[in-house]
């Protein structure tokens, strides 16, 4: 083991490696000029209209699509109650109509049996008097 | 480089209308340790000067994003020893060489390459080295040739001290035993 160390210890610090003449004095510059310049560009400076810009598409994009709806669905609506119409006739009566002509009826119901007691009435005084 | 100097640069670096010389003056004081260091890992000079020019291109595309929150050396260090195992995991894949595998292809390399000076005892223990698992490779060239400090060994490898004392163990272990082996 000492043999061995002695291996290590012996060729430490010897470098066997090489450079062609004038590498290294050269180095920084060939190593500079090989590098791309840099653009360091300025700020760009943001309006309000910039700011405001995507806001305004996209509020353009929601009333365009609002203004499709409405056409499109406004459309199918009218259609549809054409159609209804030319096939079945529903006839539609308020319910205060309704409770009024049931009173009228009641009414003339109520004149006709009281007319038909009158006449009863009349008729059985008429045969106590005979 | 001296810690003053090294803030007085990293604030250069900051500022656009002095941030090509400063880093100019990064590549003077740190290109020539990082070309040893690359060229450690990577045995041929060629691969090495391409890829310490990949080392500084990155480092110049991503310089604002440094913050100094680290050491300039150690930043340097990281982008280096990455662009090192990118460099070694292509040329395993293009030799058909799984990472569990020891690297002797570039032992090939090294026997082409003219500026490779070192005598049959240097060339084996490249030899020994290559035979190193990645990691416990880089840790003994950054320890063995550069004598740097496990605490800065550890920021740039992003181990713990303690494991990279193992690892410099084990790893000084097989070369030894690869060099008595046929000895």
């Amino acid at each position: 083991m000492k043999k061995e160390s002695n291996n290590l210890v012996h060729m430490k610090g010897k470098n066997p490696f090489t450079v062609p003449d004038g590498y290294m004095e050269g180095l920084t510059s060939r190593i500079m000029t090989r590098l791309p310049e840099k653009t360091h560009q300025e700020a760009v400076k943001v309006t309000f209209m910039d700011r405001v810009r995507p806001w305004i598409y996209m509020a353009a994009v929601f009333a365009g699509l609002g203004l499709f709806f409405k056409i499109f669905l406004a459309t199918d609506d009218q259609g549809g109650d054409v159609k209804t119409d030319s096939l079945f006739v529903q006839t539609m009566i308020s319910s205060d109509t309704f409770s009024s002509m049931q009173a009228g009826e009641n009414e003339e119901y109520l004149e006709y049996l009281e007319s038909q007691y009158t006449d009863y009435i009349l008729a059985e005084e008429l045969a106590y008097y005979e | 480089m001296q810690r003053y100097i090294e803030d007085e640069i990293v604030a250069q670096l900051r500022n656009p209308d002095e941030q090509r010389d400063a880093f100019a003056q990064v590549v003077n004081v740190y290109g020539e340790k990082l070309y040893w260091q690359i060229r450690k890992m990577v045995l041929n000079h060629d691969d090495a000067n391409d890829l310490l020019q990949n080392t500084f291109l990155k480092a110049w595309t991503n310089i604002d994003y440094f913050r100094g929150e680290a050491k300039l050396s150690t930043w340097l260090y990281k982008i280096a020893v990455n662009e090192c195992i990118t460099f070694l995991n292509r040329q395993r894949s293009m030799h058909h060489v799984s990472v569990d595998d020891t690297d002797l292809f570039l032992l090939e390399r090294l026997k082409g390459d003219d500026y490779f000076d070192g005598d049959g005892a240097q060339a084996k223990l490249q030899q020994a080295i290559l035979m190193l698992p990645e990691k416990q490779r880089l840790v003994f060239n950054m320890k063995y040739f550069d004598d740097m400090k496990y605490e800065e060994i550890s920021e740039i490898v992003g181990t713990s001290v303690g494991a990279l004392k193992a690892s410099y163990h084990h790893a000084v272990k097989k070369v030894e035993e690869f060099l008595t082996r046929d000895s």
